[in-house]
């Protein structure tokens, strides 16, 4: 009983973690989960790449456990107004009395296409991706998804729309073995819609960021959760951007708070002309 | 309904959708960014010279705050450009320039949604101009080097001939005689001078890292032309350049060298002062500001309009007047040359040999000093003025 909770528990963080990451170069350009869920609509640069060094995750559910994540990522923009991502989520969880316990859980593979620029016509892009079955806390079964976003900017800040859809079974507490356990608190959503605003002050290089957004478990038992969450994202050096967040479930049985903090390094290929 | 009616009907909704749909495809916009060249003398100019990286950083923000205010505040009054934003400019983000390259969207987001295109064309030109820099600046290459490695980066920046302004010469009619032209610099004279001066010492800053033998003699030149960047500020109307600072006049031995990225550096100010005029000309209405800055990134871009012969731009930068665009950039006299020619000024120019026709705004004023006669009409042939730094100019004080 014990090692199932703190399984259910680990998945549990891990599978938000798992969640897509888009990687953009600087700090103007919002990557889900960096510090936020809710992610603009620009793609990484053509030829670009970015590597999520070590995004950190600290959360903390209601009754004291605790879970430690880390998600490395590697994002690539493969085409024109277009990259690729993967992200591998390890997750590590403790609970008071209990044994702590680690692993992968799951292989988040992504791919966004921008279709236009923002002009009197909002920027608009689509998010097509796959969460596998990967590692020792992975979830059960493939979990497609595909999203949309929005985002306009005001003179004073950029608002950003998100609508997200996964596709596959349902959740339910039939499923057997730890895994099934952890299930019963897994956080994909069967839907997920939100909104964030950011503002900079762009002689700092500094965006300040937050939303709110409504998720369905795929639970069938869970209700319509609420979340929300604030940050910010920082330009260290034209390579390194930083990024720290704090959030919190509001409604759901875990009404977790979760801090984050994280760097990405951005590098391109090597070219040469012909 | 009967069928006339039916027919009626479906052809005003057709009409209908034809209106819609031609502005929406008017604003549907595919840009996008590519990331600049990966090489080992990435930032290496930001690594060895700091304070001059950073006024680059300051530059950027100047550029994008008068893009926005213009934009945005139409009907302000002038002194909000001239004094209030000109004063925080040079009186302090010159003095403290952010230490990472800015985000432009950032600072001026309407106008980042009014042209898209235009703003990813500038900054994939300030991708080069950077990129160039840390060619420049990196001591581990010798000079056959440096000279691959700013080719090579010119071949990168064509792979986006969506953005890439033309390495063809334009004529300065494109600039500065379009039925817009001259509205900025006439209502912002100040603000436009400083624009000039951003771009005097964009182009300018590559001749200390060409003349200077050593890195001792490299960082003294670049702190000298920092320093007279500064000497522009002190009496703006005054002392900023004149005229839009030319490649091969300001900065020749760069110009002789890389005359393709002379010339994309040109033609990118020149389109920089098109966008400012589009802007500040009310007689341009606000829904056509879109349309004629498109328009004019696509004859920029292109290789056939207002085009002149290399030999007709080095003959028109000369004939122009150094002393006009701020002075050489290096092996300068202590004091800031006379302009030769009213703020402002249009001269005009022969497209096919670039030498001076006559003047259509403005007027000639004292001496010539710093001007090349040769370039104005008289007898002389043309000759490659790039590879004959200006001589140094007698101190005249004010």
């Amino acid at each position: 009983m014990r090692t199932g909770t703190v399984a259910a528990i680990v998945c549990c963080s891990a599978l938000i973690m798992a969640r897509p990451a888009r990687a953009q170069t600087d700090y103007y350009n919002t990557d889900a989960g960096r510090p936020v869920l809710i992610e603009d609509a620009y793609p990484l640069e053509r030829r670009g790449f970015e590597l999520q060094v070590a995004p950190v995750r600290l959360s903390r559910a209601r009754g004291g456990a605790y879970t430690w994540g880390v998600e490395p990522e590697l994002a690539y923009g493969f085409a024109n107004r277009a990259h690729i991502e993967i992200g591998v989520p390890i997750a590590y969880a403790t609970r008071a009395g209990a044994r702590g316990a680690a692993g992968i859980s799951g292989v988040d593979l992504s791919v966004l296409y921008n279709l236009n620029a923002e002009t009197r016509i909002p920027a608009l892009a689509v998010v097509a991706e796959v969460l596998l079955p990967v590692g020792r806390f992975g979830p059960p079964r493939a979990y497609p998804s595909v999203k949309g976003i929005m985002t306009r900017t005001f003179p004073v800040a950029r608002v950003h729309l998100n609508a997200q859809y996964t596709f596959g079974q349902a959740i339910t507490s039939t499923v057997a073995g730890p895994i099934g356990a952890a299930a019963q608190n897994v956080e994909v959503s069967r839907w997920l819609a939100g909104a964030a605003i950011d503002r900079t002050l762009a002689l700092q290089s500094l965006l300040m960021t937050a939303e709110l957004y409504a998720r369905k478990p795929l639970d069938v038992s869970e209700d319509v959760e609420w979340n929300s969450g604030v940050g910010v994202r920082y330009q260290l050096t034209p390579r390194w951007a930083m990024d720290g967040g704090v959030g919190r479930n509001l409604t759901g049985p875990a009404q977790a708070w979760y801090l984050t903090a994280g760097g990405a390094y951005a590098f391109g290929l090597p070219w040469s002309a012909r | 309904m009967n069928r006339h009616a039916v027919r009626t009907h479906l052809s005003r909704v057709i009409l209908a959708v034809m209106l819609i749909a031609e502005p929406v495809q008017a604003q549907w916009v595919t840009t996008f960014e590519t990331f600049y060249l990966q090489a080992s003398h990435n930032w290496t100019f930001r690594t060895r010279y700091r304070s001059a990286d950073r006024l680059f950083n300051a530059f950027d923000y100047g550029h994008a705050i008068l893009y926005e205010t213009l934009l945005t505040k139409p009907g302000a009054d002038s002194t909000l450009l001239e004094a209030h934003i000109y004063d925080r400019l040079t009186k302090k983000i010159l003095l403290s320039p952010p230490r990472v390259p800015l985000e432009e969207t950032a600072i001026e987001p309407m106008y980042a949604r009014l042209a898209p295109e235009a703003k990813a064309m500038f900054d994939w030109s300030h991708i080069l101009h950077r990129q160039i820099y840390d060619v420049l600046a990196d001591e581990r290459l010798d000079d056959p080097a440096r000279d691959r490695e700013v080719q090579r980066l010119i071949a990168y920046y064509k792979t986006r001939p969506d953005l890439a302004f033309s390495s063809k010469p334009k004529s300065m009619e494109l600039m500065q005689e379009q039925p817009y032209s001259l509205a900025f610099r006439q209502k912002f004279p100040k603000f436009n001078g400083l624009i000039w001066g951003y771009h005097w010492f964009q182009v300018g800053l590559y001749e200390p890292l060409l003349t200077g033998t050593t890195p001792a003699e490299r960082e003294a030149g670049i702190r000298a032309t920092i320093g007279r960047f500064f000497q522009m500020l002190t009496d703006p109307l005054r002392t900023l350049p004149y005229q839009m600072p030319m490649t091969a006049a300001v900065a020749p031995l760069f110009a002789a060298r890389y005359p393709e990225a002379a010339i994309i550096f040109d033609n990118l100010h020149s389109m920089h002062d098109v966008v400012s005029d589009i802007l500040a000309n009310p007689a341009v209405p606000r829904n056509q500001k879109r349309a004629e800055i498109v328009k004019a990134g696509r004859m920029f871009r292109d290789d056939t309009s207002y085009v002149m012969p290399v030999a007709a731009w080095l003959t028109m930068s000369a004939a122009m007047g150094v002393n006009n665009m701020g002075g050489p950039s290096v092996g300068f006299s202590p004091d800031l040359p006379a302009p030769t020619v009213t703020r402002g000024a249009v001269m005009q120019h022969d497209r096919a040999t670039g030498r001076m026709t006559g003047m259509k705004v403005g007027e000639m004023t004292g001496t010539m000093e710093g001007m090349s006669h040769e370039q104005m009409g008289h007898d002389t042939p043309p000759r490659d003025t790039t590879r004959t730094p200006p001589a140094p100019v007698k101190p005249r004080k004010p």
